[in-house]
């Protein structure tokens, strides 16, 4: 009787090559979805806040928005205080928080400013809306 | 003795299960890594299909386009508020930029496509050419008629045209990447005509950011929308 084995081993050998290439493909996450896409400047090149750590907050309650930067991008203030934004570019920006809604600026002009009272203790990360790549922090002390 | 062909047996398959899985796991991995290309390279080894060289080249074109864009913009802008003798010269390039960039639009979606980008895409140099004026006087109202124009005319315009050309391509994302770019440019100038060169190449640099970014959806959206030219 013919030895069957080796074609026994080839085929499982094939069979577990084409599943290591199926694994392999469910393993990629590769989004192909436009619907959801953000045209806006890519996150990963935005304003100086994003290296920004808790030491290098400036101790302020006035930002200036500026060249497209939130001007110092991260801020540290105790509770209670009102912090105000001056726009002083040529076009709108606003002032939104990343995961906190009650910041939600209107767009201001050059030369209008928005204020935001912070109530509560914690690490306020925000953007403009319209150029989400401009990012700032507010950091609230007790 | 049979016992020991069955074991025998047993160890080739558990052996062949490992080789193979690995053999298709490595194998699927070194055809993703290929995928991963340098974009803005155009020398892409001939042992690459072809759609992934057409689709990259697309890309790298547009993206191309996009930096020169911002570069030549700057460029322009400076030498017209020193008064440089390059300005005529400048300004020409900025504008055979933009033809540049229409031809590449009319090559995928004909040549009324390009026609159409062409005169909206002039609009918006002429109109930030008002825009620099007024900045280097100081003419806010002047400034604000510029890019009430722009919006009007390039922005919201060109954003339903390729929104309607692409089904790909979301309008209101389109709007917001388009505005973005006359934002930023807009600045720049301001930069410029103020004389804070460092700020005005801070923005020029994150405008050709910014332009890669959206050139390169650009190009994605069209490369899905038409699967066979790639």
């Amino acid at each position: 009787m013919k030895n069957k084995t080796p074609l026994i081993v080839i085929g499982i050998i094939v069979l577990a090559g084409i599943i290591g290439a199926v694994a392999y493909g469910m393993n990629q996450n590769k989004s192909d979805d436009m619907s959801t896409m953000d045209m806006s400047k890519d996150s990963s090149k935005s304003s100086s806040s994003d290296s920004m750590t808790a030491k290098d907050a400036v101790s302020t309650d006035s930002v200036a928005i500026e060249n497209f930067d939130f001007t110092p991008a991260t801020i540290t203030v105790k509770k209670g205080t009102m912090v105000t934004w001056t726009n002083k570019d040529s076009v709108q920006h606003n002032v939104v928080g990343d995961d906190y809604n009650k910041l939600n600026g209107k767009l201001i002009a050059k030369g209008e400013s928005f204020s935001f009272k912070f109530d509560e203790a914690g690490t306020y990360a925000y953007h403009c809306s319209p150029h989400p790549y401009m990012k700032g922090t507010v950091i609230v002390t007790e | 003795m049979e016992s020991n062909s069955k074991a025998g047996i047993a160890v080739a398959a558990v052996v062949a299960l490992l080789v193979g899985g690995a053999g298709g796991y490595l194998i699927s991995s070194n055809m993703h890594n290929d995928d991963h290309m340098d974009m803005k390279s155009t020398s892409v080894s001939e042992s690459k299909p072809n759609s992934m060289t057409k689709a990259a080249d697309l890309r790298s074109t547009l993206v191309g386009f996009g930096v020169e864009h911002m570069d030549l913009t700057y460029a322009a802008v400076a030498a017209t508020l020193n008064g440089s003798p390059s300005a005529k010269a400048d300004g020409a390039d900025l504008y055979k930029n933009g033809t540049d960039l229409g031809a590449a639009v009319g090559s995928i979606y004909g040549k009324d496509a390009e026609t159409t980008f062409n005169k909206v895409w002039k609009l918006h140099l002429d109109e930030f050419v008002n825009y620099a004026v007024a900045a280097s006087k100081s003419d806010e109202a002047g400034k604000k008629t510029a890019l009430d124009s722009i919006d009007a005319n390039y922005t919201k315009p060109l954003a339903a045209y390729l929104a309607k050309a692409n089904p790909n391509l979301p309008e209101d994302a389109l709007y917001q990447g388009l505005k973005s770019h006359v934002d930023m440019t807009a600045v720049m100038i301001d930069d410029e005509a103020k004389g804070d060169f460092d700020a005005a190449t801070k923005l020029r640099n994150d405008g050709a950011d910014h332009l890669s970014e959206l050139f390169s959806t650009l190009a994605d959206g069209i490369v899905k929308q038409f699967p066979e030219k790639f």
